[in-house]
């Protein structure tokens, strides 16, 4: 009955499917990283708001596109917040401090606290918007839905999208931004701007990951912690500030952990896939596509 | 002798107030009758035990582990299935969970030497996770879900220790390793660490192998989470999973950041702050996670070196504001005096450079270059933008690793050599940017460079051993003198942070002096000097080069090169285009021709 | 120069020094003080109530104590406990087993008459194992087979059924009762998980002597359970015993069995119906029970007793409620507090160890769930008889009363 091709089948699927939102994830971190080199620890619990926001019957009753651009612009506002409160002022006093771990992650605790206080842990639905649906088809053995389909494909669109905004002149002012704050500033670009515009449009991707997570993942205020772990092992892999490497990176670690699922008895699971992560970045330490810096001496 | 008698009455006002907190946490249990606050009081102990090599880890040698909770699972269980199972007394079982800890500790640290410190955070994060799984997947050892019940106390004999009695064990371990970790840091292995943390490549340059000092404070830290876990273990008298999650690994680098990373006091204050407290306002329940959240965040942007570190800082700015500077020369950067280098360590080195290559993906940096530098000359390498020139002083001082070709130091061949090697051969390197020891005293700045030189080792340092404090103060003896031959007299205390530009520069060669070297490299050590300030530059480097010690230099700024050097070597474009003595090298056409382009 | 240093430093050290022991001094005398001015009056009966109320489970577990605050009621109309006004002394544990031993430190310290929760496997077991030493009556909802030793916890009583006797009321219906042979089992791994896994297996082997087809586990925050329930499709699962504390990880599985067109028989360990079980079709729910408990029930003849129905009115009035009025109704804590009562009243008595001797006598109390009964060695209170098979659908019908009683299942 051809046992072995549906079980591959089956965990390609998976695995592209959730590895795309873990890459989503990255790509995340990656916008909010470049103009001020932070690795957002709440980035989890955006995407939580964000999912459990969609599933909240005020929204959720508006049709799906309406609903996904308040979502989206309401995470964006959060993640405005954030940055006003937790990250500038901590760039503010010293460019390379240590000091957004902890003010992130505070602000992660906070996120967390407000939503347990307005849901509760049951978990909501959420519908996909029509056409597409969680309804599985069959072709050639392989089973998908068009939902999962539509995530793949918006995975990849907002990857290409980013590129096209990385050769704008509002890419090159970010990089400007990352590899120097100070001399950007002599050119007259101002950073603090510029982060604020990162930080919104990283939220509103943020955002935009918790509506379509939300009919996959089931929206619960528990979500966002592996995410954001996930969400790290992809960027490791994938390598800081590369889309397209963190997408790909995404999707091999949703291979790994969907075969892991198959094969790996449950309690090992966590394992293999720290096993697998730690290997790939031993042989890459600058991640996938070895985009390494050389230093300056 | 009065200097040693003062000295010490010195250390004892200044252990005052630990002992009265030492004091006042063992009279806790005999001044309340409330079993929690003993209860409290331990737990504390245990987690400032945990944080302390946390510190040591993270705060001086700057390694982000987020797996410290994993260590101290480790130490837990270790002990437990000891006791519990095994029936060990707990004196036996607590070492072998720490040498448990140590190792599992070391394991952690392996990916650390390939990768960068937020790739580690990740990678002891990914560690505590699965280390967790792992705790449940062994169930026959670790009792899987349920854990380990019935841990006994630990025993003298027949007397089984009581609350009170483990309390005590705890602050009396906590003052141990207090006085440890001090000595640690004030020696040499703790500059060792701290110059790991910020400057790598400058640590590399005196002589610390990077990769065995974070295996050392690693080492550390699961050594003392070893130990935590081990007195958790018969403090609580069971051991489950869910003690160990992940909020508990993040909760020990919360308490060493908020406390004040690289402090001493920090995981003392950070304990305190973020255990004691929120337990003891029970009355705030409802709101403590809204208001964890918001101390931490408030806190971290107002606060960001820590408690103890903001409370360092301002007791420093009050101080400076409040102290007359006794040292009146300060004002002038330049050395008036006569300029006090040591003899170096051996005969001059020479250096020999066969056919070296080095390309930058499509830029070649380096093409082919055959240099000879005579031992005992002062050698400059000077040539325009983009030459290769600080490529050049990279390979030979090992920090880059060339594609092609030999080099030779004397007749040895270092063309595999780590930049560690060099320095205990005699090499030393003042770099282009300052490297330094940020937050450390002037006087930590410049022992640093003498990394090579001192024998007393660990055990030395921790014992405090006579002959290795004789050997420390020796050796200071000789910074303050090699700070006060460059003009930064009687400010050995002073950070280095605060130092103007130009100081720091000094402070950089006074550190290079200090490791008597045979060889010393400097990398543009004129750039934005006044005259006053370049003369006396020269007049340095020719008292380098009279006491015996070969020196490198590569410049930009073509006087100083013509009234200094022996040898002047021509670079462009990772090509050697001349060499020889200034006159000669310098009066070449082509020369002329690289640097101002042919005529038209 | 470094002297002048030490000098300013020490001083300013050596008087924050003072400050800290002049303070630590104050803390200890402070809450001294504190624990000895409660600790006068033994006569008022005071109940330790353990429950989250921060973190994140602080939410979802509101409901599970709404029967301790009926109950509450109940005694404060009643004039309180040997006349005297009951007082509460509630803990925050977080939901979290790491604060078990400090929360049971602070129990210890309020010398509590008896003490109510923690709720989860996880919790409670870290709880029970600090407060063993205490001798403090205790009841706490955790299905362990351990909780009920009596002679490993002497002053514990498990007032809900264990693990043991669901799996045995599980693995029956499915085998005699609906006669299917392929049975299968989905657990998640945890602690609770493992065990109702072992205790299936168990059963079947040792009452009819068959083994499962399929056993899966999953992590408990697995995000797709597809491959699991493909593999129960290809062993031909026909019964299948669903086990997990997650909400999200019973949709999931039925979300893969309806992509599957899968619908076995299922028995779970929670029968609440949510909303989110709406989009699955008919024929899947249909075939969807759970265990509970036979006071709980009803059938076409039988109907709950009136104090039943008094009560799941009043827990659907109680604003803690928010919609779970199962997990409210099948929590221990009301049985647990009103047997309580009843044997304070009898014996007369607020002593721990005079009310664990009469504990320990109790034989067949009916509680509004089931029949209770202990003995000194078998703490374990549920009568085997009363644990039953409900359906998931029932939560529709009116006779459930708001969805709070299931109708039982036939055949059972």
């Amino acid at each position: 009955m051809g046992c072995d091709r549906p079980m591959i089948a089956d965990i390609l699927v998976a695995g592209l499917v959730f590895g795309s939102l873990y890459g989503l994830v990255a790509v995340g971190f990656n916008v909010l990283h470049r103009p001020t080199n932070v690795v957002n620890f709440a980035q989890g619990e955006l995407i939580m708001i964000g999912a459990m926001l969609m599933a909240a019957t005020p929204i959720g009753g508006l049709p799906w596109g309406i609903a996904a651009v308040c979502v989206m612009a309401i995470v964006a506002l959060v993640a405005l917040v954030e940055e006003r409160v937790a990250v500038t002022p901590v760039l503010r006093r010293s460019s390379h401090a240590v000091g957004w771990v902890i003010t992130t992650l505070a602000f992660s605790l906070l996120l967390v606290e407000a939503a347990g206080r307005l849901w509760t842990d049951q978990p909501s639905t959420v519908v996909p918007p029509w056409p597409l649906s969680i309804r599985v088809h069959e072709v050639l053995g392989i089973r998908f839905s068009s939902y999962q389909v539509a995530v793949v494909v918006v995975a990849v669109a907002v990857v290409a999208l980013l590129g096209v905004l990385d050769r704008s002149r509002l890419g090159t002012a970010l990089r400007a931004v990352a590899a120097d704050r100070d001399g950007a500033r002599l050119r007259g670009i101002d950073p603090t701007a510029l982060t604020r515009r990162s930080f919104l449009l990283g939220g509103a991707l943020a955002g935009l990951t918790g509506v379509l997570a939300a009919p996959l993942l089931l929206a619960s205020v528990t979500m966002g912690l592996a995410l954001l772990i996930k969400g790290f092992a992809a960027l490791a892999v994938g390598g800081i500030g590369d889309n397209r490497g963190v997408l790909v990176a995404g999707w091999m670690l949703g291979v790994i952990e969907a075969a892991g699922a198959v094969f790996a008895s449950p309690g090992l699971q966590s394992v293999v896939l720290f096993a697998a992560m730690l290997l790939i970045l031993l042989i890459r330490p600058n991640g996938l596509r070895g985009l390494a810096v050389q230093r300056h001496v | 002798m009065s200097e040693a008698r003062a000295r010490r009455s010195g250390t004892v006002r200044r252990a005052a107030p630990w002992l009265a907190l030492v004091a006042a946490a063992a009279a806790l249990p005999l001044l309340s009758v409330d079993p929690t606050i003993t209860y409290l009081a331990t737990t504390a102990g245990i987690y400032v035990l945990v944080g302390t090599g946390l510190n040591l880890m993270f705060g001086y040698t700057g390694q982000v582990s987020l797996g410290q909770g994993a260590l101290v699972a480790v130490g837990a269980y270790t002990t437990g299935i000891l006791m519990a199972d095994h029936g060990w007394t707990f004196w036996a079982a607590a070492p072998v969970a720490v040498a448990v800890s140590v190792g599992a500790g070391t394991l952690m640290a392996l990916p650390a030497f390939r990768l960068s410190s937020w790739y580690i955070a990740l990678v002891t994060l990914g560690a505590a996770m699965a280390a967790r799984s792992l705790l449940v997947e062994f169930e026959g050892l670790t009792g899987g879900w349920s854990g380990l019940v019935g841990i006994p106390r630990p025993a003298v004999g027949s007397w089984e220790l009581g609350e009170r009695d483990i309390l005590w064990l705890v602050l009396a371990v906590n003052v141990m390793l207090f006085v440890m970790v001090r000595a640690i840091v004030d020696s040499r292995l703790g500059r060792g660490m701290m110059a790991v943390r910020d400057a790598p490549e400058m640590a590399q340059s005196v002589g610390v192998a990077p990769a065995r000092m974070k295996l050392f404070a690693f080492a550390c830290g699961g050594a003392t989470a070893g130990l935590g876990g081990a007195l958790l273990a018969v403090h609580h008298g069971l051991v489950t999973p869910d003690d160990f999650t992940l909020d508990f690994s993040i909760f020990f680098l919360l308490v060493v950041i908020i406390g004040g990373a690289a402090r001493l006091a920090g995981p003392i204050i950070g304990a305190l702050l973020f255990f004691v407290l929120p337990e003891l306002l029970t009355g705030l329940a409802e709101w403590r996670g809204l208001i964890y959240g918001a101390a931490l965040l408030v806190l971290m942007v107002y606060a960001p070196q820590g408690m103890a570190g903001t409370w360092a800082r301002l007791r420093t700015r009050r101080g400076a504001s409040g102290a007359p500077d006794t040292s009146g020369a300060s004002g002038a950067s330049s050395a008036d005096g006569p300029v006090e280098a040591g003899p170096p360590r051996g005969k001059p080195l020479g250096v020999r450079l066969v056919g070296v290559r080095k390309s930058f993906g499509g830029v070649h940096a380096l093409q082919g270059i055959d240099l000879t530098v005579e031992p005992g000359t002062v050698h400059a390498i000077v040539g325009p933008n983009g030459s290769g020139k600080t490529t050049l002083l990279n390979v030979i001082s090992r920090l880059l690793p060339q594609d092609g070709g030999q080099v030779m130091l004397d007749a040895e061949d270092v063309s595999r050599a780590s930049a560690e090697r060099l320095a205990r051969r005699g090499v030393a390197r003042v770099f282009q940017t300052p490297r330094l020891l940020g937050a450390s005293s002037l006087r930590d700045n410049v022992l640093l460079g003498a990394y090579t030189r001192e024998r007393a080792g660990g055990p030395a340092t921790i014992l405090r051993l006579p002959w290795a404090r004789r050997e420390q103060a020796e050796l200071s003896a000789e910074a303050e003198r090699l700070l006060a031959g460059q003009g930064l007299a009687g400010r050995a205390a002073e950070e280095a942070a605060a130092l103007p530009h130009g100081e720091q520069r000094l402070l950089e060669v006074a550190r290079a002096l200090m490791a008597r070297p045979r060889l010393l490299l400097m990398d543009e050590p004129a750039a934005g000097l006044t005259p006053r300030e370049l003369e006396s530059l020269g007049r340095l480097i020719r008292a380098i080069r009279d006491t015996g010690t070969t020196v490198i230099l590569v410049e930009h700024h073509i006087e100083l090169v013509a009234s200094v050097a022996d040898v002047v070597t021509v670079l462009d474009r990772g090509r050697l285009v001349t060499s020889g003595p200034p006159q000669e090298a310098l009066g070449d056409a082509r020369v002329v021709e690289v640097y101002l382009g042919a005529p038209a | 120069m470094t002297t002048y240093r030490t000098d300013r430093m020490s001083r300013r050290g050596f008087l924050a020094g003072t400050a800290s022991v002049t303070a630590l001094g104050m803390l200890g005398l402070g809450t001294a003080a504190c624990g000895s001015s409660t600790a006068g009056g033994q006569a008022t009966a005071r109940i330790g109530w353990v429950e989250p109320k921060t973190g994140r489970l602080a939410a979802a577990y509101k409901p599970i104590y709404v029967g301790a605050r009926l109950a509450l009621e109940n005694l404060e109309a009643d004039g309180g406990l040997l006349g005297q006004p009951v007082q509460v002394t509630e803990e925050d544990d977080k939901g979290s087993p790491a604060s078990q031993p400090a929360v049971a430190q602070r129990l210890i310290r309020e010398k509590p008459t008896f003490v109510v929760g923690p709720t989860g496997s996880s919790q409670v077991l870290a709880s029970v194992t600090a407060l063993a030493r205490a001798k403090l009556i205790q009841s706490a909802w955790g299905g362990a087979e351990l909780l009920g030793d009596g002679d490993r916890f002497p002053y514990h009583y498990q007032l809900v059924y264990n693990t043991t006797q669901q799996a045995r009321v599980a693995a029956r219906f499915l085998y005699e009762v609906r006669g299917l042979r392929k049975i299968g089992i989905i657990a998640e791994n945890s602690e609770f998980g493992t065990s109702i896994r072992d205790a299936v297996v168990q059963t079947l082997r040792d009452s009819y002597s068959a083994e499962p087809v399929a056993v899966e586990v999953f992590e408990v925050d697995a995000s797709d359970m597809t491959p699991f329930v493909r593999n129960l499709e290809r062993a031909g699962v026909d019964g299948l015993g669903l086990f997990t504390g997650q909400p999200q990880a019973t949709i999931l599985i039925l979300r893969a069995m309806t992509a599957s067109d899968f619908h076995p028989v299922i028995v779970s360990h929670d029968l609440n119906y949510i909303e989110a079980l709406e989009e699955f079709p008919r024929p899947l729910l249909d075939g969807f029970f759970g265990t509970t408990y036979r006071g709980l029930t009803y059938t076409g003849d039988e109907e709950p007793s009136a104090e039943v129905r008094a009560l799941v009115e009043r827990i659907n009035k109680h604003p803690d409620t928010a919609g779970l009025g199962y997990s409210a109704v099948t929590s221990p804590y009301y049985d647990y507090m009103m047997l309580m009562a009843k044997v304070i009243e009898e014996t007369k008595s607020l002593d721990p160890a005079t009310l664990k001797a009469a504990l320990d006598q109790v034989d067949g109390y009916q509680g509004v769930r089931a029949k209770v009964s202990f003995t000194p060695k078998r703490h374990s209170g549920i009568a085997d008889e009363d644990i039953t098979v409900g359906t998931l659908m029932s939560a529709k019908e009116p006779q459930s009363l708001g969805g709070v009683l299931r109708r039982r299942a036939d055949g059972v």
